[in-house]
C-alpha cells in the first residue's frame, strides 16, 4: 500500500470518513426497503394505493415532529423515522398529489403556533421538561382539515390505517349520511305505558351528533342514494319491497351495519306483556341468501362471562347477560381494538352458512364455557339461577358479532315487479360488506351508560364501550372498501398452537374428574356448615364429642379433596410443562452436542479425502 | 481473488484443525439456547416467534466474536509467521480478506446450526418465517461487524488477551451508542444531526430494524461500512507494523 499520510493522520481521516459515510447513509438510503414479513406489514398495501389513486385535488400533509426537543429519546425517534418514511412512500406513490411538509415545531416558534392551530397535542415526555409534538395534519384544496393528534407507538399496527383514513377523509370531503331503519323506537317519543315522553336512546343522540342521520320509513322502495351506511336495528316483518331495497343496496356495494337479536328484551312493551314469547329479529331471508347464519331462536349462555345482577335474593350471576372484556374482542380489527368492555343480553351466535362464499371475521366472541338455549325458554325464565341450571354442557366459543365480506348472491331471483330502484339495474351477485352484531340490547342505555342529574342537566357516563362499538363500525364502514381492506394487517399474536391443542386435550381429560371432586367438596362443606349452624342454633357453647369428631372428620376430608383438586390442576399443566422441558433439553444440550459431533465427523472425513 | 480463496481455505481449515471452532460453536449454540429459554422465557411467552433468541445475539457476540478474532493477527505476529506470510506473493489486503471471510463463514455456520430452534418454533406454532429470515441475515451481518472490529484489534497488538479486551470495549461502545447512557454524554453540545448519527452507530438500532422483518438498504450499507472501515484500519496497522 502506498503511503500518502502517516498512520495517525490516516486513522483520523478514516474516522472522519466513517462518520461521513454513516451520516450520508442515514440520509440517502433510509427509504429503500425490502419487506420480508408475511403480510408485507411495512409496505403500502393495495388499499392505500387505491386511496392515493382516488385523490383528485392536491392534499397537503404536515408532519410535525419535535426533532430538537426529542434528542436522546431513541425509541420515539426510531418510530418517528418509521412514520416519516411511510409518509414519504405515500408522497412518492401519489405522483405529486400528496405534498409532504416536514415541520419541527421548536418552542416559541411559528411552527409551534401552526401546530396548535391545527389542534395538535404536545406530549410531555417523562424525564424531560420539554413537550414533544409528533402528529400529522392534512389540508385539502377546500381548506378542510384532518389531524392525527399524536402517533402513539402502541398503535403502530394501525399506523397505515390511520394515515390512509386521514387522506381518504380529505379526498372525500362530503359529510357522511347514515340511514336508520329501526324496529325499536330508539328516537324517543310518547311512552304508551306511562303516557310520558321518553328521551331518545343515548346511542341515537350520540350518532346524531357525529353524522347526518336520516330515519327511514318502515317501508321503502329504495335506500336514498346519499346514504353511506345503512343501520338496521332489530328488523321485524319487513315488507318484500323493503327487503328488496336493502338487498340491492348491499349488492350495489352499500355498507350494511345491522343489530339482530334472537330475543330483544329491552323493549318496554315486551316487558309489559310478560315476555310470553321471544322477541326475535327477522332478517333471515337476506342472511340465508347471502350465506350468513344466525342460529335461529337460540340464545347464547356464557358461564364464564355472565354479568352479576342484583335480584331480590341478592347478587347473582346471569348467564344470559354477557360482559365481554378485551380478551373477547378482536384486537386486530379497528372496530374493536380500542374497546375494553361490551355488555349485552341474550346474544345470538353467528356462523357461515354451508356453501357460503363469504369470509367471516369475528369481532366479538363468547368464552369457551358457552352453550345455547331456546329463545322462547329464555324469555319465559325469570330466575337467573334457573338459567344457570340449563348449562349442563358447554359448546365452546361462539361468534357474537362479525364482519362478513366476499361474494354473495341476491335474495331475489329477479327484479321485483313494480320496484325499479329508481332506474337501477337488478344485481344478482356481488361482493358485499356487512357487519352483524347478534344483539340489539347492546344499544339499550342500561347496558352501557348511566344517567345522573347534575344541577338540572342530565349527565351520561358510559361504563361500557357499546356506543363506541357502534360509532367505530359506522366510521369504519363509511370509508371506502380500500380503507376497510387495510384495517390492521398482519397477525401479531401467533400463539403456540401445539400447546393450545395439548391444553384442550388435557382439559377434556381432567374436567370430569375435577367436577366430581368439586361436587364432593361442596357436599362436604355444606355438611360442615350444617353442623356448625346446628351448634349455633342449639346455643351450646361446647360441642358434644360426636359433633367434634364429625367436624374433625369433615375438615380432614375437605383438606384431602382440596389436595386432590390441586393435583388435578397440576396434572393439567404437566403435559405442557414436560413438552417445554423436552424442548429445552433438545435445544440446549442434545442438539448442540450432536450437531458439533456431526460437524467434527464431516470435517474429519473431508480432511482425509483431501489428504488422500 | 485466487489468493483470497487460498487464504480463506487455509484459515477455515485451521479453525477446524484445532478445537477452536468446535468450542466456539458449541458454546454459541448452548448459550443461545440458555438465553432463549431461561432469560427470554421463550416457552412461557407462548408466542411463535424467535425474538427471545435474536434479542441476545448482540450480547453473545460481544464476548464470543472477539474471542474468535483475537488470534487472527496477534498469533501470526507472536509466532513470527506473519513474516513468512508477507514474503508470499499475496498482498496484505488479500490476507485480511481471506482471514475475515473464513472467520465470518464459521460464524455463519454457527448461525445455521441453530436450525433446531427454527424447527421448534415451527412445530409449536405458525411463525412469520420472513421475519425470522430477515433476523438471521441481520444477525450474520452484525456478527461481521463485531468480527471486523475484533480483527482490527488483533492487528494492533501481539497479545491475544489485550486484543480481546480492546475488541470487547470497542464493540460494547458500538452496541451501546444508541442508548441514553452514551447519548446523554453528548446531549446539549452536539447538533441533532450528529447526535442522530451517533445513535445510528449502534449495532442494536440496525439489527432491531432488521429483526422486525424489513431489510432496509441503510441497514445493509451501515454494516458494510463498519466492516469495510474497520478492516481497512486493520490493514493500515498491518502495513505500519510491517514498515516498523
Amino acid at each position: 500500500m502506498k503511503k500518502v499520510f502517516s498512520t495517525p493522520i490516516s486513522m483520523l481521516l478514516l474516522v472522519v470518513l466513517f462518520f461521513a459515510l454513516v451520516l450520508l447513509n442515514n440520509q440517502i438510503f433510509r427509504s429503500a426497503r425490502f419487506d420480508l414479513t408475511e403480510d408485507k406489514v411495512y409496505s403500502l398495501s393495495d388499499g392505500s394505493k387505491e386511496i392515493i389513486n382516488g385523490i383528485d385535488e392536491p392534499v397537503h400533509l404536515y408532519f410535525f415532529f419535535s426533532d430538537k426537543t426529542s434528542e436522546g429519546l431513541t425509541s420515539l425517534r426510531n418510530y418517528a423515522n418509521r412514520v416519516e418514511s411511510l409518509l414519504k412512500e405515500y408522497a412518492n406513490a401519489s405522483d405529486g398529489k400528496i405534498q409532504l411538509h416536514l415541520v419541527d415545531p421548536e418552542p416559541f416558534s411559528e411552527a409551534e403556533d401552526q401546530a396548535s392551530e391545527f389542534g395538535l397535542t404536545a406530549a410531555m415526555m417523562p424525564g424531560t421538561e420539554e413537550s414533544i409534538y409528533f402528529g400529522l395534519a392534512g389540508r385539502n384544496s377546500l381548506d378542510d382539515q384532518q389531524v392525527i393528534g399524536f402517533f402513539d407507538p402502541q398503535k403502530e399496527r394501525f399506523l397505515e390505517y390511520d394515515i390512509s383514513q386521514l387522506i381518504y377523509l380529505l379526498s372525500e370531503p362530503e359529510p357522511l349520511k347514515v340511514g336508520l331503519l329501526s324496529g325499536i323506537s330508539v328516537t324517543g317519543g310518547q311512552n304508551p305505558m306511562t303516557g310520558q315522553f321518553d328521551p331518545p336512546w343515548h346511542f341515537y343522540a350520540q350518532l346524531q351528533e357525529l353524522y347526518d342521520v336520516e330515519t327511514l320509513p318502515a317501508e321503502f322502495d329504495k335506500v336514498p342514494e346519499d346514504v353511506g351506511v345503512l343501520l338496521l336495528i332489530h328488523p321485524q316483518d319487513l315488507s318484500e319491497k323493503t327487503l328488496y331495497a336493502i338487498d340491492q343496496f348491499v349488492m350495489a356495494g352499500g355498507k350494511l351495519l345491522t343489530f339482530v337479536d334472537p330475543h330483544h328484551e329491552s323493549d318496554p312493551m315486551a316487558a309489559m306483556s310478560g315476555m310470553a314469547s321471544a322477541n326475535t329479529s327477522s332478517l333471515s331471508r337476506l342472511f340465508d341468501a347471502w350465506g350468513i347464519r344466525m342460529e335461529p331462536e337460540q340464545v347464547v349462555l356464557d358461564a364464564a362471562k355472565g354479568l352479576d345482577i342484583r335480584t331480590q335474593k341478592g347478587v347473582t350471576k346471569h348467564v344470559g347477560f354477557i360482559g365481554l372484556d378485551k380478551a373477547y374482542l378482536d384486537e386486530n380489527d379497528v372496530i374493536t381494538s380500542s374497546l375494553d368492555m361490551i355488555n349485552g343480553a341474550s346474544f345470538g351466535s353467528l356462523e357461515l352458512a354451508e356453501g357460503s362464499q363469504l369470509e367471516m371475521h369475528p369481532l366479538l366472541h363468547s368464552s369457551e364455557y358457552s352453550t345455547h338455549t331456546n329463545a322462547m325458554v329464555y324469555a319465559m325464565t325469570r330466575d337467573p339461577d334457573q338459567l344457570m341450571d340449563q348449562m349442563t354442557s358447554t359448546e365452546g366459543e361462539m361468534v357474537l358479532g362479525a364482519r362478513f365480506q366476499g361474494n354473495a348472491k341476491s335474495a331475489f331471483d329477479k327484479a321485483l315487479a313494480g320496484n325499479e330502484q329508481g332506474g337501477m339495474d337488478y344485481i344478482a351477485e356481488a361482493n358485499i360488506n356487512v357487519v352483524v352484531i347478534a344483539d340489539t340490547d347492546v344499544l339499550a342505555d342500561r347496558f352501557w351508560v348511566s344517567q345522573a342529574n347534575f344541577f338540572g342537566q342530565t349527565v351520561f357516563t358510559p361504563f361500557a364501550d357499546n356506543g363506541a362499538l357502534l360509532t367505530n363500525a359506522v366510521e369504519n364502514m363509511a370509508g371506502s372498501d380500500s380503507l376497510i381492506s387495510i384495517r390492521s394487517r398482519g397477525t401479531y399474536a401467533r400463539p403456540f398452537t401445539k400447546v393450545q391443542e395439548l391444553t384442550a386435550v388435557a382439559e377434556m381429560k381432567f374436567m370430569d374428574q375435577e367436577k366430581i371432586l368439586e361436587q364432593q367438596l361442596n357436599e362436604t362443606e355444606a355438611e360442615l356448615s350444617k353442623l356448625q349452624s346446628q351448634q349455633m342454633e342449639s346455643g351450646a357453647l361446647t360441642l358434644s364429642k360426636e359433633q367434634e369428631e364429625a367436624i374433625k372428620e369433615f375438615n380432614e376430608k375437605r383438606i384431602e379433596i382440596r389436595k386432590e383438586l390441586r393435583e388435578v390442576r397440576h396434572q393439567l399443566d404437566k403435559d405442557i410443562e414436560s413438552l417445554g422441558s423436552r424442548l429445552k433439553f433438545l435445544n440446549i444440550a442434545l442438539m448442540p452436542i450432536l450437531l458439533v459431533l456431526m460437524l467434527a465427523f464431516v470435517m474429519r472425513s473431508l480432511r482425509t479425502r483431501y489428504k488422500s | 481473488m485466487d489468493n483470497i480463496r487460498i487464504i480463506f481455505k487455509r484459515e477455515f481449515a485451521s479453525f477446524f484443525a484445532t478445537p477452536v471452532a468446535y468450542v466456539f460453536i458449541i458454546i454459541f449454540l448452548m448459550m443461545s439456547g440458555v438465553f432463549t429459554f431461561y432469560v427470554g422465557n421463550f416457552y412461557e411467552r407462548g408466542q411463535a416467534d424467535l425474538l427471545p433468541f435474536f434479542n441476545f445475539h448482540p450480547w453473545l457476540y460481544l464476548f464470543l466474536v472477539p474471542a474468535m478474532a483475537m488470534r487472527t493477527w496477534s498469533e501470526e505476529r507472536k509466532s513470527g509467521s506473519i513474516e513468512l506470510l508477507m514474503t508470499l506473493p499475496i498482498s496484505a489486503f488479500e490476507a485480511m480478506m481471506g482471514k475475515f471471510l473464513a472467520a465470518w463463514s464459521v460464524l455463519g455456520l454457527s448461525l445455521l446450526l441453530t436450525f433446531p430452534l427454527w424447527l421448534t418454533v415451527n412445530y409449536l406454532g405458525n411463525p412469520d418465517n420472513g421475519i425470522i429470515l430477515a433476523a438471521y441475515i441481520g444477525s450474520w451481518l452484525m456478527s461481521g461487524a463485531f468480527l471486523a472490529i475484533g480483527i482490527c484489534m488483533s492487528a494492533l497488538t501481539k497479545s491475544q488477551v489485550v486484543a480481546f479486551i480492546l475488541a470487547v470495549v470497542v464493540c460494547f461502545l458500538f452496541v451501546l451508542s444508541g442508548s441514553s447512557i452514551v447519548l446523554d454524554a453528548f446531549q446539549g453540545w452536539l447538533p441533532t444531526v450528529l447526535l442522530d448519527t451517533i445513535a445510528s452507530f449502534s449495532f442494536m438500532t440496525h439489527f432491531e430494524n432488521m429483526a422486525k422483518g424489513v431489510i432496509a438498504l441503510n441497514n445493509l450499507v451501515y454494516f458494510a461500512v463498519v466492516i469495510g472501515v474497520w478492516l481497512y484500519a486493520g490493514l493500515m496497522l498491518i502495513e505500519q507494523k510491517k514498515a516498523d
